[in-house]
């Protein structure tokens, strides 16, 4: 009875496996790529950007694989970016969040002549130090910030504390975001509380709760993605915190956002068009790795701000899976 | 049946040395038993696959060597299929990389299944190891200062500039110290936390995974890295350093299996006719070991420059760097993993502290009547953990030089998972380091495998989810056999 079962669950799980590899079988002949990064599925975020990824290597009949944890983790990238060098590839895309990590790996794929490319996030350090990426694509952060900073003082001239949570603690893509409000905000004398939350959605908007209790007077607040976004929607529900008390505005995109956006809750959000990232990463990396085709300068795909003016529009593609 | 089954299960454990010690005697009982058999009538086939059952269901790990080998053989077929001969899962890169990334858990899993194997958990390595990584680093670049700095309130920095304390960094073993002693020391509230408040260690050890990760992150607040910014250190000795090492390996090698090798050769004295094998491959084994270790301290010897003059070695490679004298990404930290999962096992199998680690979780009544400490075995187990936690933070800082908040976050779940599928219950009484080993390798193959064979991301965790059910039906039914 009991080797009945064994050989039933062996059975499924070959079974698994079997039909896993058979959709990886057929496509052998194409060029591969990896994009490697610090986030995956469990995020709305990243699966903008997995759609731009897969919509380019349809259109450009590539093999484009997606590799990371299925919310955050910085770590698993060092297993993926090992992982992806054993596979041979024609080109990487990666995110660079904690440089350090993968500094290794990037160099050896600079050392066997694979085009890497980064996405998103990217190292800061100056050129001749930074990881040997061929370029940039993504957003300016640092610049983001500053457009989202003059955003909300062009509606709120009296702004008296901003809140800044950041939900990533260590991620230096964030902390520039921060740093890009803080730098507009100091102009005015308006000091910037930074506080940690985490991706659970009910836990942040308890301490989203939280830090305005200890800062009474702050009546803005800025936050650095849509899962934070949520959470400072729900806290503002909860405590019928109104739009003229507390000024909110975000960063990325979320159909929460461009809901709030319509209906006042939000004043804007930037826009770093994930799904451009997603697709022009796989583009370049064929123009590249084909035809050794690059652009002379890093790709700002962002930021382009989404605000009551036209968020009729962006809510349709976001529908449609693009913004 | 063998005569062992006459002996108390506590007993039958102090005469295995490990999996080749068994594999030898399974040989014997097996010539005996195809005999008997045949004597009664029974056919020679079916006494062979009756005692291949038989052997199998003994070793806690048996479920784990069949797990490997399947899922091996099936990334084999599979790559093989995507990309052509020879299969990339069998490449130098891929196994540089299974192997490599897995060295960290590795190493955290010998401690998790010690403890488990005594009949507790530990949900905090994630967290003693961030911890662990975050002291090292601090008491390598910063020094004492550093480290007094952290008692809060103030009064560390009070310390600091009226004591005079010194902000030089401190060396290489000494940081490593600071290290360790974080891991123990962490592991040892656990232990006391468990012992003295009575409350379920996975419970004890979930509010230490909290408690440790605040520290850190009060440590270390937002978006702070901790980087090793001094100088690299470069310990340079002499080659007679590492002559003297592999020696010692050597000798340690032979005490070791000196026992089982004797008792092989007694063994045929009473058997007779088959089996001859038996030591003969036993010898060779241990002539294969010592070897290597000859040749491994030749090519360090070489490869750091100790042919013409002292070796020179920077201290964060001897952690965790890459061995320039192999191709590919592998790095020093499989060897300390290996060394260590070797202690532990002929610990584990070896010892009255094995024995009584085993008894501690099989029949905590039974092994106290004995005259077994279990709380002082339990606390031991969590240092144990905790330690081994610290060493893995080591070489994780060994092979990236920074030290990120969440660093470890995530990873008591992943080891656990290993151990299970390894066949260590979780029940504790009953397990095998062997096989924890091939648990992580198992799990970290699947992750290369998959990537290689161009599965999107989504499905890891879900792959390794049925792979652990599996494993754990597949080694409960083994059991069951007994």
């Amino acid at each position: 009875m009991s080797k009945k079962r064994t050989l039933v669950i062996l059975i499924l799980v070959v079974g698994i496996l079997l039909s896993l590899v058979g959709g990886a079988a057929a496509r052998q002949e194409k060029p591969k790529f990896f994009l490697i990064a610090h986030g995956g599925p469990g995020n709305v975020f990243w699966v903008t950007v997995m759609k731009g990824m897969a919509d380019a290597a349809a259109f450009l009949d590539v093999d484009a694989t997606w590799l990371g944890a299925d919310t955050a983790s910085n770590e698993a990238m060092v297993g993926f970016w090992d992982d992806a060098l054993a596979a041979d590839p024609d080109g990487i895309g990666t995110t660079e969040p904690v440089p350090a990590l993968i500094e290794d790996a990037v160099k050896r794929a600079a050392a066997a002549g694979i085009p890497v490319i980064a996405f998103n996030t990217q190292d800061t350090r100056p050129e001749g130090e930074r990881l040997p990426h061929w370029f940039y694509i993504g957003t300016s952060e640092f610049i983001a910030g500053q457009a989202v900073a003059r955003g909300l003082l062009a509606a709120k001239p009296d702004i008296a504390t901003v809140l800044c949570p950041i939900q990533e603690v260590g991620h230096i893509g964030l902390e520039a975001r921060c740093n890009g409000v803080e730098s507009i905000m100091a102009e005015q004398g308006i000091p910037v509380v930074r506080f940690t939350i985490t991706y659970n959605l009910s836990e942040s908007a308890g301490l989203i709760g939280d830090a305005f209790a200890a800062n009474p007077d702050a009546n803005a607040i800025v936050t650095l993605g849509p899962g934070p976004a949520e959470s400072f929607y729900a806290y503002a529900s909860e405590n019928n915190v109104t739009p003229d008390q507390v000024i909110h505005a975000t960063f990325d995109t979320s159909p929460a956002i461009f809901a709030a956006i319509a209906d006042g809750r939000s004043l804007l959000c930037v826009d770093q068009q994930p799904y451009v990232q997603g697709f022009e990463t796989v583009v370049w990396l064929f123009l590249g790795s084909q035809y050794l085709l690059k652009p002379a300068n890093d790709i700002f795909t962002g930021p382009n701000i989404v605000d009551a003016s036209n968020v009729g529009r962006v809510i349709e593609l976001n529908q449609a899976g693009y913004r | 049946m063998t005569r062992d089954s006459k002996l108390t299960p506590l007993m039958r454990r102090t005469g295995r040395i490990w999996f080749l010690h068994k594999f030898i005697r399974g040989r014997y009982a097996l010539a005996r038993e195809v005999s008997l058999t045949q004597r009664k009538g029974g056919s020679r086939l079916l006494a062979y696959w009756e005692h291949g059952r038989e052997s199998w269901s003994r070793f806690p790990e048996s479920g784990a060597v069949f797990g490997f080998v399947s899922v091996l053989l099936f990334f084999i077929v599979a790559t093989w299929a995507n990309t052509g001969w020879p299969p990339q899962i069998i490449d130098g890169r891929s196994i540089a990389s299974v192997v490599t990334n897995a060295a960290s858990q590795g190493i955290i899993a010998v401690g998790v299944t010690m403890l488990m194997i005594s009949g507790e958990f530990d949900l905090s390595v994630g967290s003693t190891l961030g911890l662990s990584a975050l002291m090292f680093i601090i008491a390598a670049s910063n020094g004492p200062a550093g480290l007094v700095e952290l008692i809060p309130f103030g009064i560390g920095d009070q310390l600091v500039d009226n004591l005079g304390i010194s902000r030089a960094g401190m060396s290489g073993l000494a940081s490593i110290a600071v290290a360790l002693l974080t891991g123990a020391t962490l592991g040892l509230v656990n232990g006391l936390l468990l012992v003295s408040t009575r409350i379920p260690s996975f419970i004890v050890t979930l509010g230490t995974l909290y408690i440790y990760r605040s520290i850190m992150l009060s440590i270390i607040p937002g978006g702070t890295i901790a980087r090793y910014t001094r100088e690299e250190m470069v310990w340079s000795f002499s080659p007679l350093v590492i002559i003297g090492l592999a020696v010692l390996v050597g000798v340690l090698l032979l005490i070791l299996l000196w026992p089982a090798l004797r008792r092989a050769y007694f063994r045929v004295q009473q058997d007779g006719g088959m089996g001859k094998i038996g030591p003969a491959l036993h010898l060779i084994i241990v002539a294969a070991a010592m070897a290597a270790v000859i040749v491994v301290g030749a090519l360090i010897i070489s490869a750091y420059g100790g042919k013409d003059g002292p070796v020179k070695a920077p201290f964060f490679d001897i952690i965790n760097g890459n061995l320039s004298f192999v191709k590919h990404n592998f790095r020093a930290a499989i060897i300390w993993w290996g060394v260590i999962a070797v202690i532990f096992t002929v610990v584990l199998t070896s010892t009255r502290y094995g024995n009584a680690v085993f008894a501690a979780g099989g029949n905590p009544e039974a092994a106290r009547a004995q005259g077994v400490n279990v709380r002082r075995v339990k606390v031991t187990n969590f240092v144990i953990s905790g330690t081994l936690a610290a060493v893995a933070g080591i070489t994780e800082v060994g092979r990236f030089k920074v030290v990120e908040p969440l660093r470890g976050t995530g990873y008591e779940l992943d080891v656990i998972a290993a151990t299970v599928i390894g066949g260590t219950l979780l029940t504790g009484g009953y397990g095998s380091i062997i096989g924890t080993v091939l648990g992580i390798l198992i799990a970290f193959m699947l992750k290369t495998g998959l990537v290689l064979i161009g599965v999107q991301a989504d499905w890891f965790r879900g792959v390794l989810g049925i792979i652990m059910i599996a494993a754990v039906v597949l080694n409960t039914n083994i059991r069951r056999q007994r």
